[in-house]
């Protein structure tokens, strides 16, 4: 594998590459005109300080972003701002399953349900989900293929694995993150 | 060969002046494409090694014309750099394809061979105007690369702290920086307490069986003792002038003869159309998607500097390949074959192979700048900035571009 660009500080090129694609998209989410990311970060301090990096944050009570936030912390910020637009990063189902495989990975919480959102007047508008079976699939054969030296093909895949970090949109497809957009209805 | 080569270097002028930003702190700004990992969320500035050619071929213009508004924007730059270092020594922003982040390898030492090359043509005038630059690129040498990267024990400039990679064409950057610190600071020691031995490992990573078709290449990097056997001319490229200046400066005649071999082996790899594949294995197979266009500038330079040497490499279809990704905004193409990398796949990255990049552009901008012929008004800077109307020709007994 070709060592390109690498960092060592603590930064969001620090993070697991799913971790990091998620943020690119919350960035391409929330940002307004001239990149402003209009909204107000709560949740893992790594993640709220990595997004906070991709452009200039002004900050609204009635727009509230979420990283890796623990359940009790969202319902703690939703009862207080009532935010009108809520977007959220937490755990998919495929986390649990891949955890056994990634020691010393950053693990975050799940999200709640959407009947959770429902009984506190949200409803959901947007779900994006980050490393889906696709992406693991070519990460399987990228490994595969380097143990039997076959680097040629195993580049290639280790590519297609990136491209595919954003999953199929289908509800029954897990994946390792998800993203959630939530309007207040009530 | 004719061909509008000024047009080029002007509307590359005019491009990176459009890609100026003020966030979060000013400089060349945009998306950035790579082969694993593009940049397209982040909006802000990126200190990573798109300063180096953008110096360099400021300078170079400025040298070849005499003209003040080139070397006014090669300090522009270097105070993009200056302002933007953190306390760490560190450049804000400096992993290009992995922004926004810091601590980025090459791109830092790349940064600061820019600076250095300012300030060495800033002392050349007044030996106080260039210090800045100096303290800067010395402080990120200093606190990064010699404190943290260098690995003592074995000599070794790694590409982390905490890994035992090492990748020739990083450390070639390192060493065009140590040289340039060396030279400012009459500090001979640093030649021989990292230049010399990271070019001794660079060397072991070259092939020199004479009858391998891979000889002369230099394999992409290494994890501890476990060579990884892939071929990328673009990094290949980034090895030759590092080596070849510091052959200038010890007189090693093995590095002259080993970055030519080098040299001749890129020219082996060159396609018809002056384009080069994307990686050779060391199995003989190719992957050509995605060739580069506007970072192939790098090996452009290459060749010039092999010939200053006596290698004799026809230019002309590099030049071309180059040229040819101009594009009407003034950026050259990035790539070509984006969305071929992986059939059905990549295909919605088709889109990365139009997107202009400072941080490639700057590597064509600072080699077609090397092509100009010295002499004063023979690119002005007005006929750049209005409707860069001139015309280049190049000449072809002494390889140097002229204007009609």
């Amino acid at each position: 594998m070709p060592a390109e660009t690498t960092v060592t500080m603590d930064t969001s090129a620090a993070l697991p590459m799913e971790l990091r694609a998620a943020l690119d998209l919350m960035c391409e989410l929330l940002a307004g005109e001239g990149g402003v990311l209009r909204t107000s970060l709560y949740g893992n301090p790594t993640l709220v300080s990595a997004l906070a990096t991709y452009g200039l944050i002004e900050t609204q009570r009635d727009q509230s972003t979420m990283l890796g936030a623990a359940v009790n912390e969202i319902n703690l910020t939703i009862a207080r701002d009532e935010p009108r637009r809520v977007v959220v990063l937490g755990a998919g189902r495929l986390q649990r399953t891949l955890r056994p495989f990634r020691s010393g990975v950053m693990l975050i919480p799940r999200l709640p349900g959407n009947h959770w959102w429902a009984h506190r007047g949200y409803q959901l508008v947007r779900t994006i989900k980050v490393q889906g079976i696709g992406s693991i699939f070519w990460s399987g054969i990228d490994r595969l293929l380097r143990r039997f030296n076959r680097p040629q093909v195993a580049d290639r895949c280790r590519i297609a694995m990136l491209r595919t970090l954003v999953a199929a949109r289908s509800r029954l497809i897990p994946a390792t993150l998800l993203i959630q957009e939530y309007r207040r209805v009530t | 060969m004719s061909g509008p080569l000024t047009n080029v270097i002007a509307g590359l002028d005019r491009w990176f002046d459009a890609m100026r930003v003020d966030w979060p702190t000013p400089g060349y700004g945009g998306p950035v494409i790579h082969w694993w990992n593009h940049s397209l969320a982040y909006r802000g500035a990126g200190l990573d090694w798109r300063y180096e050619g953008v110096i360099d071929g400021y300078l170079t213009l400025w040298k070849s014309t005499g003209e003040q508004v080139w070397l006014d924007k090669a300090i522009r730059a270097g105070n993009d750099l200056v302002t933007g270092q953190l306390a760490t020594g560190h450049f804000r922003n400096s992993a290009f394809e992995l922004n926004p982040s810091a601590g980025g390898t090459p791109h830092e030492a790349a940064a600061d061979v820019g600076l250095l090359l300012l300030a060495r043509a800033l002392s050349e005038r007044d030996s106080v105007a260039g210090e800045r630059f100096l303290y800067a690129a010395r402080r990120n040498l200093e606190m990064y690369w010699f404190e943290q990267l260098w690995h003592r024990p074995s000599s070794t400039l790694r590409d982390s702290r905490d890994t035992s990679t090492f990748v020739p064409n990083k450390a070639a950057t390192f060493i065009e920086a140590v040289l340039l610190l060396s030279e400012l600071t009459t500090r001979e020691d640093l030649v021989e307490q990292f230049a010399l031995p990271t070019a001794a490992k660079i060397l072991e990573m070259q092939v020199v069986d004479v009858t391998n078709p891979l000889y002369g290449a230099i394999a992409q990097n290494r994890f501890g003792g476990r060579l990884i056997d892939a071929y990328f001319p673009h990094y290949i490229a980034r090895v030759i002038p590092p080596l070849l200046r510091l052959h200038e400066r010890t007189g090693d005649p093995s590095l002259r003869a080993a970055m030519l071999a080098a040299a001749r082996f890129l020219e082996r790899s060159r396609e018809a159309d002056g384009g080069f594949p994307q990686v050779i294995y060391g199995n003989g197979s190719r992957n050509r998607y995605p060739r580069w266009i506007a970072g192939s500038g790098d090996i452009l330079r290459a060749f010039i500097m092999s010939n200053q040497q006596g290698a004799e490499i026809d230019l002309d279809p590099s030049i071309e390949w180059i040229v040819c990704g101009a594009r009407p905004d003034g950026h050259i193409a990035t790539a070509e074959g984006f969305g071929r990398v992986m059939p059905f796949v990549s295909r919605r990255d088709r889109f990365a192979d139009d997107l202009g990049v400072v941080g490639w552009c700057d590597k064509s901008f600072r080699s077609l700048a090397l092509l100009l012929e010295p002499s004063p008004g023979n690119l002005q800077s007005s006929k750049l900035t209005s409707s860069a109307r001139g015309i280049a020709t190049i000449d072809e007994s002494s390889r140097t571009m002229r204007l009609s």
